[in-house]
């Protein structure tokens, strides 16, 4: 016990969901620890609560052997605490050099100074092997080469505690090795590190120990030599792996078909739903909210060119690719929220390219897009309203009837396992896995008649009349907890079975690959290929493919 | 040549004084919009400075206790706007409706207690800001028009490369822009994201109160209302430069300049209402607004929702 | 208690503190400026309750702001910032009063017209900030009161030289015929069919809100736009239409008191009918129903006001004063929150996360 951090009995709770329960973490100098877990196991929140981000409620921590408790990051990094984020917070406008130095800039005289900047920036990058020009503006690069300036952000504070969250997740397989090097090389020049991983091969490769979490409590603590992945897996999910047997059904003919779909940058924005002023964002949220806001969104990516594919009856499609290659415009274009350029959207023959998202909803095409909150619910609406943005359309006279509605709603939440502490509370209090559900729920119901109490039907079953022709989901699991991911695959697995054409567009390859009956890779905003589904392709093949053959400018 | 008879030296001129307080909003704004404020609440902050400096030179007959107390009250007042929507999350919207509402019934309220009478104040030897011929322009024709501004008209002026090292060059200024860029990130990097949007919001209440000075000490009083729409015109001003100094007291000289378009048509052609004259700023806002919002929208390629 | 109602008595508590705050202010400001700060007091506060007249008039003045403060409501639960209601406000007191005042019609039928006149008025100025939104993106909150402002001045404009009666002592119309005017319930009080129509109006818009597919469609873009406009919503129109209601609602209520109250046009007539409307929508917490008591608390304040300075040697504008201090307060969120927690923790109940949001800037996750 003379780990250079060492976490003893820490507990958090979220309301009445205990994230981390008496969790014990030891991590020395020159040594990386994974912190390994199903999603929701808390392996996020521990990295949190180390960085300073989540105060913890129970439990000590100890830093090179004195009491650690930060309040702030701030206080984390003043104490040599570091953590580069899955995603990191960056500034796009600013170039890398500032975005790396800010909060310790160099001052001449009154003013910044910008070359000494570069050159500290330069220095650290020379000394860590990392690769990456300091006056280029972040907002032109690559979703690796961010990840590399928040590395270089931790490093250029001096800590000497790092804290990786789930670092290569959003990135290539190759992108990634890059970064778990980086990751062993900081090991080697003498650092702690804290890797929060979900992708087992890369902490067996990487990690010199491993604690795995599962629902918030420690499972196993141990060097990485004395653990086999298998065994590994097992640990975390309790009882055997998730992947269940398919059932291959033989796909039938072409319901959604995508051609030439050409879409510009940027042309998804959304409008979130945050408070906000017009032009600047507002820093108080008001009961209720005034104005409208973009959301922020990564710019000089590409956007559309070009994708073409076909999505068969009872046949699930795997979209994959490096965040940021056109998944989030083809989601919103086959929604009927982004205009594409040129091309066409076609469902069971008919085009569709320029049908408006209620009348797609009608002819059975739904799409539930990966960023949710910006675009599938109002947070900080009631879950009432949340639930009938669909249902409200059925009343013929245009009015909306409470009671017949809740009634419709309820039916809504047994048939999907929705649970909710009750109609008037806001959504935000229930869970990412409820919230999920619900909104899946209220789109694949879109085309019933739940309000009049017809066609009330199992999904399990004859899916019933107005049932979808082909759904489209954006991530479905993200941030989702093991059981609701479970609950998710099934349902998933179960439309496909009933005839569905399902189209998955995923960031988790493991998932991609293990759900898919066929998988399109894209790369620079269009098909670098078209690969068999599970089994029949390894990561590493995706991995090459999501490159592309198009080098990312910068 | 009826061209030059009315875009004249004295044109000049009038748009250089007209300029000059627009200018200083039009900063104040750039501050705070910068900090990721939208500040409506300039109007009010201005006509508060504007009071205040009335009392302060009123009072002690000094022009300099004036400025400093139009300054100091601008501050205090954008402090207060501070604190409830940093410290009590209130709308920021909101939050500058209440500071224009408080200030013109407070200042119309104290100009009554103070002088019995209906929207106004003037105090017994109170000075006025004096013009002052800079020697060397003064008698260089083409540019005379520079010449014989008030003191806090050439400060104004000063102040936008000022605004600009500091927003550009200073390391507060990288600062304040990445906190407004976004906040969440700006506090993961460790900076103090509040104390920074307090100093910014502070700096453009100081600004707002200078406006006021410049407005009420020309003038030697208080009239209710006598903001006009500055306080707006600025902000417009601020959002349309794109929140930089320069770009900011640019438009903000555009506005001056067609203002003194309006104000030498009203001279030269009899019978154009003064309403008329009134309204013209906001016309004008209106349309340099529009125009801005379509072109970036359009840039964008991409229209809005 | 639920959740629900732990929000509910927070909400009702802060609103109180609010109250006991600006009033208190408003007391000190009586007390240190009078020479008779019992008496001041007294006709301050109690004035509106002391006779018909006092009482009439706090009803009469809440009767326009409860129809411009519901026109706020409109606006903000779309998530349009309508910062141009004065101008609105302005703008139908014009058209309606101009049409009472030249159509040539005498009687009674022609009143309803009239306000439809101005809240057609009203509405197109409102209507075309929120389209300036949706076609240009140019923020509605800017542009909405550029356009009240200039309306404002043309307001004055069309007054002083084309609608003015020479022989008024100040810039006025001359008087619009007893026929086309709303009847006095109770004189001399100014209390008119007005307070009535203001009462119904509320009631209406809560059923449209509440209850109808408009109205959720409405409120649903203000919580997220763009999930409206993912359920298929069409939110750019939304949006226009609720700027629309907005301004109506405005146009509205401006004919309603220059027929009712004031008999003809006058300068300044709004006395910022507009923005204490944009108040009160605030203090009802967007709530149609809570607009009226919202706007009889500004009522009362204005009417106590006046009451004060008839009985005693207060100034009027006290109201005025007291009502940017509740302004300020009831915008601090954080009152509430912080209220909620202390409630919630003596309940002993798990926090439900609570319906008034925190700023989204605070959560680092």
């Amino acid at each position: 016990m003379s780990g250079y951090l060492e976490c003893h009995k820490l507990s958090k709770a979220y309301g009445s969901t205990r994230a981390l329960s008496d969790v014990d973490l030891s991590v020395g100098r020159g040594r990386v620890h994974a912190v390994v877990g199903e999603n929701g196991a808390g392996k996020s929140t521990l990295g949190k609560v180390i960085a300073g981000l989540v105060p913890f409620d129970g439990g000590s921590m100890t830093l090179a052997g004195r009491p650690y408790r930060p309040a702030s990051p701030r206080q984390a990094v003043a104490a040599g605490v570091g953590m580069v984020h899955q995603q990191p917070m960056l500034f796009p406008s600013l170039s890398v050099a500032e975005n790396v130095v800010l909060g310790r800039e160099p001052v001449r005289g009154l003013g910044f100074d910008r070359s000494r900047a570069t050159a500290e920036v330069e220095a650290v990058a020379a000394r860590y092997g990392v690769r990456i020009d300091p006056r280029a503006k972040v907002a032109d690069l690559s979703p690796g080469e961010r990840q590399r300036v928040a590395i270089l952000q931790v490093l250029h504070s001096g800590a000497r505690l790092l804290i990786f969250d789930e670092p290569t997740a959003a990135l290539a397989p190759q992108e990634a090795s890059e970064v778990l090097h980086v990751v062993r090389r900081l090991a080697a020049e003498g650092h702690a590190v804290v890797l929060v991983a979900h992708k087992l091969d890369e902490v067996m490769a990487a990690a010199d120990e491993i604690t795995a979490l599962r629902d918030g409590r420690n499972v196993f603590s141990g060097p990485a030599s004395t653990l086999t992945e298998p065994e590994l897996v097992k640990l975390l999910v309790g009882d055997g792996p998730t992947g269940d047997g398919q059932a291959f059904g033989s796909p039938g003919p072409v319901m959604l078909e995508v051609a030439g779909l050409h879409a510009s940058n940027g042309s998804g924005r959304a409008v979130a739903p945050a408070a906000g002023s017009n032009a600047a964002p507002s820093v108080g949220r008001p009961a209720f909210r005034l104005g409208w806001r973009r959301a922020p969104r990564p710019t000089g990516r590409p956007a559309m060119r070009g994708v073409s594919f076909a999505v068969r009856a009872g046949e699930i499609l795997g979209v994959v690719g490096v965040e940021g290659s056109g998944q989030e415009e083809l989601e919103l274009v086959l929604a009927g929220l982004v205009r594409p350029d040129a091309g066409t959207v076609r469902l069971a023959g008919e085009d569709v390219t320029m049908a408006d998202p209620r009348e797609r909803r009608l002819r059975g095409l739904v799409v539930v897009p990966s960023d949710r909150r910006a675009w599938a619910c109002a947070p900080e609406a009631s879950v009432f309203d949340n639930s009938v943005s669909q249902l409200q359309y059925e009343d013929p006279l245009g009015l909306m009837r409470p009671a017949a509605l809740a009634g419709a709603v309820k039916r809504m939440f047994t048939e999907f396992d929705v649970r909710s502490p009750g109609l008037a509370v806001p959504l935000a209090a229930l869970s990412g896995g409820n919230i999920q559900k619900l909104v899946l729920g209220r789109e694949l119901t879109a085309g019933w008649r739940l309000a009049r109490g017809e066609a009330i039907g199992d999904v399990a079953g004859a899916v019933p009349g107005g049932a979808p022709v082909a759904i489209v989901l954006g991530s479905p699991t993200r941030g989702i907890d093991v059981r609701g991911m479970r609950y998710l695959h099934a349902l998933i697995r179960r439309h496909r079975d009933a005839g569905c054409a399902v189209l998955l567009v995923s960031t988790d390859l493991d998932e991609a690959l293990a759900l898919s009956d066929r998988i399109v890779v894209l790369a620079g905003g269009a098909v670098a290929a078209t690969l068999p589904g599970a089994g029949a392709t390894t990561k590493e093949e995706l991995g090459r493919y999501m490159l592309g053959p198009v080098s990312t400018p910068s | 040549m009826s061209f030059v008879g009315v875009f004249d030296l004295q044109y000049l001129h009038d748009v250089v004084r007209l300029s000059a307080p627009i200018v200083v909003v039009a900063l104040a704004g750039a501050l705070t919009q910068r900090a990721g404020l939208m500040n409506i609440g300039l109007e009010g902050l201005l006509l508060f400075g504007a009071f205040a400096a009335v009392l302060g030179a009123g009072l002690t007959g000094s022009l300099a206790i004036g400025t400093l107390a139009a300054a100091l009250a601008g501050a205090l007042l954008a402090l207060a706007f501070g604190w409830f929507t940093l410290r009590l999350r209130a709308n920021v919207f909101i939050v500058g409706l209440a500071t224009n509402a408080f200030s013109a019934a407070a200042t119309a309220y104290a100009a009554w207690l103070l002088s019995g009478q209906e929207g106004q104040l003037r105090l017994e030897g109170m000075p006025t800001l004096p013009r002052l011929e800079l020697p060397l322009l003064a008698r260089f024709e083409p540019l005379s028009f520079l010449s014989g501004h008030t003191a806090l008209d050439y400060l104004a002026w000063l102040l936008v490369p000022v605004v600009a090292y500091v927003l550009f060059r200073s390391r507060f200024g990288l600062r304040l822009r990445a906190t407004g860029e976004d906040p969440a990130a700006a506090r993961a990097a460790g900076l103090r994201v509040d104390a920074l949007r307090y100093a910014a919001i502070a700096a453009s209440g100081l600004l707002a109160g200078l406006a006021g000075a410049q407005l009420s000490l020309s003038l030697g009083g208080f009239v209710q209302d006598m903001s006009g729409g500055r306080g707006w015109v600025g902000l417009v001003a601020a959002i349309v430069g794109g929140a930089t100094a320069w770009g900011s007291a640019g438009v903000a000289l555009l506005f001056g300049a067609a203002q003194g378009a309006a104000n030498s048509l009203q001279l030269s052609a009899r019978g154009v209402a003064p309403q008329l004259l009134l309204a013209f700023p906001y016309v004008l806002t209106l349309v340099a607004l529009v125009g801005y919002s379509a072109v970036r929208s359009r840039r964008r390629g991409a229209s809005e929702e | 208690m639920s959740p629900t109602a732990l929000n509910r008595v927070a909400d009702a508590m802060g609103l109180v503190a609010t109250l006991v705050v600006s009033l208190g202010v408003g007391t000190l400001l009586v007390v240190a400026t009078s020479a008779e700060p019992g008496a001041a007091l007294r006709a301050f506060f109690a004035g509106p309750f002391t006779n018909a007249f006092f009482f009439g008039n706090m009803l009469q003045a809440a009767a326009p702001l409860i129809i411009t403060g519901l026109g706020a409501v409109l606006a903000f639960r779309a998530g349009a910032v309508n910062l141009g209601v004065e101008g609105q406000v302005y703008a139908g007191g014009l058209a309606g009063g101009a049409a009472l005042l030249l159509a040539g019609v005498h009687s009674g039928w022609f009143l309803p017209v009239a306000v439809l006149v101005g809240a057609l008025a009203g509405g197109a100025l409102a209507a075309l900030a929120g389209w300036l939104r949706v076609r240009f993106g140019a923020s509605e909150a800017i542009t909405s009161f550029l356009i009240g402002a200039t309306v404002i001045q043309l307001f004055d404009l069309a007054l002083r030289r084309y609608l003015v009666d020479p022989a008024a002592a100040f810039p006025a119309t001359r008087a619009i015929e007893p026929a086309l005017r709303l009847a006095r319930l109770a004189p001399p009080s100014n209390l008119n069919l007005g307070f009535f129509v203001g009462v119904a109006l509320a009631a209406l818009v809560f059923l449209l809100l509440f209850r109808t597919r408009f109205g959720y469609g409405l409120r649903l873009t203000g919580s997220n736009p763009s999930f409206a406009r993912y359920s298929g919503l069409r939110t750019r129109r939304l949006v226009v239409w609720a700027m629309l209601l907005s301004g109506a609602f405005a146009g509205a209520a401006a004919v309603l008191e220059v027929a009712g109250v004031h008999g003809r046009l006058i300068t300044g007539f709004s006395n910022d009918l507009g923005w204490n409307g944009i108040t009160v929508a605030l203090i009802a917490r967007l709530h149609p129903l809570g607009v009226i008591p919202a706007a009889l608390l500004y009522g009362y304040l204005q009417v106590g006001a006046s009451s004060a300075s008839l009985l005693s040697d207060v100034s009027p504008r006290v109201a005025t004063v007291v009502q940017s201090m509740i302004f300020y307060l009831i915008t601090a969120q954080a009152l509430y929150v912080w209220l909620r927690r202390r409630l919630v923790a003596r309940a002993g109940t798990p926090p439900a996360r609570s319906a008034v949001p925190t700023s989204g800037t605070e959560s680092g996750a």
